[in-house]
């Protein structure tokens, strides 16, 4: 039976979750969650970049990390932990990876100047397995527990660490979904006791939706329900908000539609479209009243160029004076 | 760069706190574990460390 669960896991860690991923995303299609949404090709190319090229760039990095970087920083130490006993391994594996995931996706939204590096992730106005993966290089890059999980598997707790992978990628994915499966659990009195206790242990598709929300509403919640994997951590720190219903829309509501490229490589690029967050010069946020943060309504205007087509206008020769 | 609402940073410091305790809970009960049922499975020479897609690591 071991054997069998461990396999199930392994073949979820290599193949198995870009399978569920294709397999959710197509019903999601099929049943026409897109359709309401305007997941148009700049959308669509944002959303396909950011799922495909961390596969391929990425993987240096951290095959790099966990061959050579590990064995040089804790020289002798390899699989020292081994004898951890599984449940006691999964509960720290499962806290460092999911609390400190909580805490980077935390900073991303409280800390200003961190914000543009997390935007892409919020800009869909939509929810679903197409979006699920989308994020600016610069925060796949840094993505801390990514590394911290490593370090405990070098140090020997790779077994633990292989359901503890899978579990929270079958969460975080179904919590991105636009099927928002925990609907029963709200519906019928008889589940209240499972919804109670599950709304508060993981992310659901209700509390995560809340999070992408486009407004903080009451339902909408983009300033909490940080959690990933655990809801729990919300809970403890008080960002979390449960309502059992869905948002009525998501993405930033200064959302000016930034080239693909711009919102998976910036700072390296820079967007072209005036006032955007991601344009050379832009506020570092706006808020939800439309205010920016670190910049005054005056610095704004001072500091931002001219809209170009009000440019182009003045550049034009006057037809009247040249007209013969 | 702009440093976040002097009400924001004030709690991020007092969660940060409070997650220190919340890392070690899982290392305290191991501990406890330990200590209350006196076994030390460090001394099992048998134990093999599992490095999944990190295998290589075996081999070095």
């Amino acid at each position: 039976m071991k054997e069998i669960v461990t396999s199930v896991f392994e073949n979820l860690g290599s193949w198995g979750l870009s399978v569920i991923v294709l397999v959710l995303g197509i019903t999601e299609f099929l049943v026409g969650l897109y359709d309401k949404h305007d997941w148009d090709e700049n959308e669509k190319a944002t959303d396909l970049i950011c799922y495909a090229a961390p596969k391929i760039l990425l993987a240096p990095v951290f095959a790099f990390f966990t061959l050579k970087a590990l064995p040089v920083l804790f020289p002798g130490m390899m699989g020292i932990f081994s004898w951890v006993p599984f449940w006691f391994g999964f509960a720290i594996i499962a806290v460092a990876d999911d609390l400190t995931q909580y805490w980077y996706h935390r900073l991303h939204h409280e800390i200003p100047w961190l914000w543009r590096f997390h935007r892409t992730h919020h800009s869909a106005s939509y929810m679903g397995m197409a979006m699920a993966s989308r994020q600016n290089i610069i925060y796949t890059v840094f993505f801390s527990q990514t590394y911290l999980t490593a370090t405990l598997v070098f140090l020997g707790l790779g077994f633990p660490a292989l359901f503890v992978k899978g579990i929270k990628s079958l969460i975080t994915l179904s919590a991105h979904s636009s099927i928002t499966w925990d609907k029963p659990f709200y519906k019928y009195k008889i589940l209240h006791p499972v919804a109670w206790v599950l709304e508060r242990l993981i992310s659901t598709p209700a509390t995560h939706h809340a999070h992408h929300a486009d407004a903080n509403d009451g339902v909408g919640h983009y300033k909490g329900n940080f959690g990933n994997m655990f809801f729990i951590w919300d809970i403890i720190f008080g960002t979390g908000l449960i309502t059992r219903q869905y948002p009525a829309g998501y993405g930033v509501k200064h959302y000016f539609k930034e080239e693909w490229y711009v919102q998976f490589l910036w700072p390296f690029f820079k967007s072209k479209k005036v006032g955007s967050e991601l344009a050379l010069g832009g506020p570092e946020f706006y808020d939800e009243v439309g205010e920016t943060g670190g910049y005054t309504v005056k610095d704004l205007k001072s500091n931002l160029p001219e809209p170009a087509l009000h440019k182009e206008l003045l550049e034009e020769p006057q037809y009247n004076q040249v007209a013969v | 760069m702009s440093a976040p609402d002097p009400s924001i940073r004030n709690r991020i410091i007092r969660n940060a706190l409070l997650s220190i305790v919340l890392y070690s809970l899982p290392v305290v009960a191991l501990f406890i574990y330990l200590k209350v049922t006196g076994e030390k499975p460090w001394k099992n020479k048998d134990q093999k460390a599992y490095y999944g897609q990190f295998d290589r690591y075996k081999k070095k």
